[in-house]
């Protein structure tokens, strides 16, 4: 039995006193991939907002490594190595890429920024073309892999992805997912978020799928996929 | 020649002395979305402090220059624990915080009317005397002004683009939500913020109060002028309002020469009001990012 | 299992027959504090204490009429004054120059501060929070900054020199109500009292009606969420204009009222010192609340003349009291009363709870 990295329990969150998360429970074992399915609108993203702590919790708990990480600072989040890759285009759009790099690094000695930024251009060499540019000269598909490799710089162990494939084409998507595959297979513990259940089947151990801030169902990935009904009812087939 | 020459002086001496404040007030709005109405007190406390250190102690005037900038530090600090710790998560901070500041700033006057009394105070920090160009009298003053602003522009310039905490304060001036995702304490940017601007003001009330007499209420007409720089300039947008300070000094100083002086603030306030009309987020701004 | 979008509201009944209850409250509140403005006179307090209630029904209309325009519709002016001063300089130059008594002048003067106000809540539509509070204050400064730098002579009195607007002295000599040529000379103080409580009490019918009118509930929606509101079809140019031309009939009003009751008015009341202590009534009250801004003037009022003595320390007071209230206590007095209403008296009260169990969201 792996032991227990990320745990929700009976988390209610949400914006203005109106609970958009109503008594959600998850837990993410050690070098697991969990998903978080369903459509857009009804609470992932505010899920992954609440577990960084940029929103207050309404009720419930959230444990990392066995300890409440409940009102505790978002930057403090960070610093127990909780990396949030955040949807869209929630980079630093007046930097330059490779300042968006190093702001990745933030926390991390300097010592290391080097080799750290030697690594995320390996994975992404159309980063390191454009060190220089300011971010919103991007693309949407360089913002995604400028956002991605931002994640990686910090060499946090458990990584909240929210979308990252929203609004891309599908050659980048697959370019990005083949890296986040590779973050699995490096042993880091992952909880994304995706609409699209197919792009994740193949490598999360467990899925929730989600609709109007509650867990509908859950269960392996492979069984979501032959429950016909289910996906027709809430993801639309 | 003699008209252009007079209005180039001036201009540039009143340029001079807004350009720091200008530069005060617009790295608070950029990086933390507040409209500091408490930094004219901020300005008067930097004069008021060179001046009570070299007149009651015996220190030289650098020295009571360089001491006014460790109180504007202290200033800086405490206008944060005072008002914007408690209220920048608040929907409404844009606005409430021009009213906290309002409030700061009619208790410090009149704390400093107070333990100064309002007569005007000669700020040791002087050069009186001047070069003479053509017709038209170049006062020193007016060029020190000058330089020191420049250097604090510099200084500023570099601190913000070449290290890890300046890079953190354009971080979450831009996104405060992805600033704080990597592990960016946001509050002690936004305290590191207020002493920055602290100590840019009390250097900008040292100068300022070398060139009008000073009182408590010194700071009231630069701050507006350094507002109406700012919005022209499009607010957070730094180097853009300290070449504003002086293209309005200029535009000032032409419109006194050719009008009056009573029409000088006014044109520039009614300038203002074109522009913001015209473009709602300043000739050079952007729009903020509004989250939901 | 869907998540409501709005509070649940309990059945429309409850609803009404907790509306009612409201407006059953605020008549009671209303008719108590008339009853005791009506007594006041009657116990001849003396003149200063006649003439201070009569300022503070000034500034309660005044500040009532701005509460609707900062408060309630959320566009954060700092023109209020401006609309003040030019309605009753208006008034008073037609006075002064044409010898219009301020019984008509007061009309044309309300007519210009609309179209003032109407220009002001034009110019702001377009910009955000901060700079609506910088083109409001702008226009307030430059219009005292050319009041006040007016020396050139436009006429002589004598050897006198006097500017077209009176420069930094202000105007005075263009009449007054008249109450002291209807009433005896003891009386005339009454005049302006009943007028301005008469002019209070008509001003807070009419913002009442506002809040409480599909046009608060716009305004409401518009101050809370403007991308939600718009698209929601709320037209915001037309109630933000709306409002604005409201608003400065009735600031514009007072300004006449003012002019009168003062005889003289000059820029001084542009003064930042004037507007902060007129905002801290509304801060102190409670921002677009129904009771606040006379609650608010209440206790700045009083706390003003207790402290009358303390020259600097008074100012410094306001500045702290304004700064504790927007930092700590934003909903005001009404909203702590509110609270404590809510949390701790209804639950304990049988017949007002069976009320407001429905759960009533304004």
């Amino acid at each position: 039995m792996a032991t227990t990295r990320l745990e929700v329990d009976g988390l209610t969150a949400g914006y203005h006193g109106q609970p958009v998360l109503r008594d959600l429970s998850l837990h993410v074992n050690d070098g697991g991939a969990v998903g978080i399915i369903g459509p857009n609108g009804h609470g992932k993203t505010t899920l992954l907002r609440a577990i960084s702590s940029l929103i207050p919790i309404m009720g419930g708990d959230i444990r990392l490594d066995g300890a409440s990480i409940k009102g505790v600072r978002a930057d403090r989040v960070v610093q127990q190595g909780v990396v949030h890759i955040p949807q869209g285009d929630l980079i630093f759009t007046e930097l330059t890429v490779l300042k968006n790099l190093t702001m990745g690094a933030y926390l991390a000695p300097k010592s290391e920024i080097g080799s750290r930024l030697k690594g995320v251009f390996e994975i992404f060499p159309r980063l390191e073309e454009r060190q220089g540019q300011m971010a919103s000269t991007l693309s949407g598909g360089e913002r995604r892999m400028l956002a991605l490799g931002r994640g990686l710089m910090s060499a946090g162990r458990i990584m909240l992805i929210d979308e990252p494939s929203l609004g891309l084409a599908p050659i980048v998507v697959d370019q990005i997912y083949d890296v986040i595959r590779d973050l699995k297979a490096e042993g880091r513990t992952i909880l994304i978020v995706e609409e699209n259940i197919s792009r994740i089947v193949d490598f999360a151990d467990y899925v929730y799928l989600v609709d109007h801030g509650e867990f509908v169902w859950e269960g392996e990935p492979d069984e979501l996929m032959r429950h016909e009904k289910i996906l027709e009812t809430y993801l639309g087939g | 020649m003699t008209a252009f020459l007079v209005i180039f002086e001036s201009g540039l001496s009143l340029g001079a002395m807004y350009a720091a404040a200008s530069i005060a007030l617009s790295l608070v709005w950029g990086s933390i979305g507040m409209l500091n109405m408490a930094l004219g007190a901020m300005l008067a406390i930097g004069g008021y402090a060179s001046f009570a250190l070299v007149e009651y102690l015996p220190v030289p005037w650098w020295l009571g220059f360089l001491a006014s900038l460790g109180v504007g530090f202290i200033a800086g600090a405490v206008l944060y624990y005072v008002t914007v710790k408690w209220m920048y998560r608040v929907p409404t901070f844009d606005t409430s915080i021009v009213i906290a500041t309002v409030g700061v700033a009619i208790v410090i006057e009149n704390l400093l009317v107070k333990i100064f009394t309002a007569y005007a105070k000669k700020q040791p920090f002087l050069v009186d005397d001047g070069i003479l160009m053509g017709s038209v009298t170049m006062r020193y003053q007016s060029l020190i002004n000058l330089g020191i602003a420049l250097v604090i522009m510099l200084i500023l310039s570099w601190y913000l683009n070449r290290t890890r905490a300046g890079t953190a304060i354009l971080a979450v001036a831009q996104d405060r939500d992805a600033a704080q995702l990597m592990g960016v304490p946001v509050e002690r940017i936004f305290l590191l913020v207020m002493v920055i601007a602290g100590v840019i003001a009390a250097a900008s009330g040292v100068l300022l109060t070398a060139v009008i007499p000073m009182s408590p209420y010194v700071g009231h007409e630069p701050l507006l002028k350094a507002f109406i720089i700012c919005v022209i300039a499009g607010l957070g947008n730094l180097p853009a309002a300290f070449v504003a300070s002086f293209v309005l000094g200029w535009f000032e100083s032409a419109v006194s020469y050719g009008a009056g002086a009573r029409y000088g603030f006014p044109a520039m306030l009614v300038l203002v009001i074109i522009v913001l009309l015209w473009k709602p987020y300043g000739v050079f701004g952007r729009r903020r990012v509004t989250r939901v | 299992m869907t998540i409501p979008s709005t509070p649940a509201h309990g059945s429309s009944g409850a609803y009404a027959a907790a509306r009612r209850q409201d407006l059953r409250l605020d008549l009671a509140i209303g008719f108590a504090l008339l009853a005791i403005a009506v007594i006041i006179p009657i116990l001849s307090p003396g003149k200063y204490i006649l003439g201070q209630f009569t300022l503070f029904f000034i500034w309660a209309c005044v500040v009532t009429q701005w509460n609707l325009v900062f408060g309630v519709a959320g566009v954060y002016s700092l023109a209020q004054m401006a609309v003040f001063f030019l309605g009753g300089y208006a008034a008073a130059m037609l006075g002064f120059y044409l010898e219009i008594s301020i019984w008509y002048g007061a009309w044309v003067g309300a007519v210009f501060a609309v179209f003032v106000s109407v220009v002001i809540g034009a110019a702001t539509l377009r910009l955000q929070g901060p700079y609506v509070l910088l083109l409001t204050l702008a226009i307030a400064v430059v219009i005292q900054a050319l009041v006040q730098s007016d020396v050139n002579c436009f006429f002589y009195e004598g050897k006198i020199c006097y500017p077209l607007t009176g420069g930094p002295r202000g105007l005075m000599k263009f009449g007054d109500l008249g109450f002291r040529d209807w009433l005896a000379y003891k009386q005339a103080p009454l005049g302006t009292y009943y007028l301005g409580l008469l002019l209070l009490v008509i001003n807070t019918i009419f913002a009442f009606v506002i809040i409480k009118s599909p046009f608060g509930s716009a305004f409401r929606a518009l101050r809370d969420n403007q991308p939600l509101a718009s698209s929601r079809g709320i037209a915001r140019v037309k109630y933000q204009i709306l409002v604005f031309a409201l608003s400065g009939f009735f600031t514009g009003l007072m300004g006449s009222v003012y002019a009168g009751h003062f005889r003289t008015i000059g820029p001084a009341l542009l003064d930042l010192d004037l507007l902060l202590f007129l905002f801290s009534m509304l801060v102190v009250g409670g921002l677009g609340s129904r009771w606040g801004p006379i609650i608010g003037c209440i206790i700045i009022m009083v706390a003003n003349e207790l402290m009358k003595d303390l020259g600097e320390w008074r100012m410094i007071a306001f500045g702290a009291i304004t700064v504790a209230f927007i930092v700590l206590l934003r909903e005001g007095v009404v909203g702590v009363i509110q609270s404590v209403w809510r949390g701790y008296i209804v639950p304990r009260v049988p017949w007002l709870s069976d009320v407001r169990r429905s759960g009533l969201a304004e």
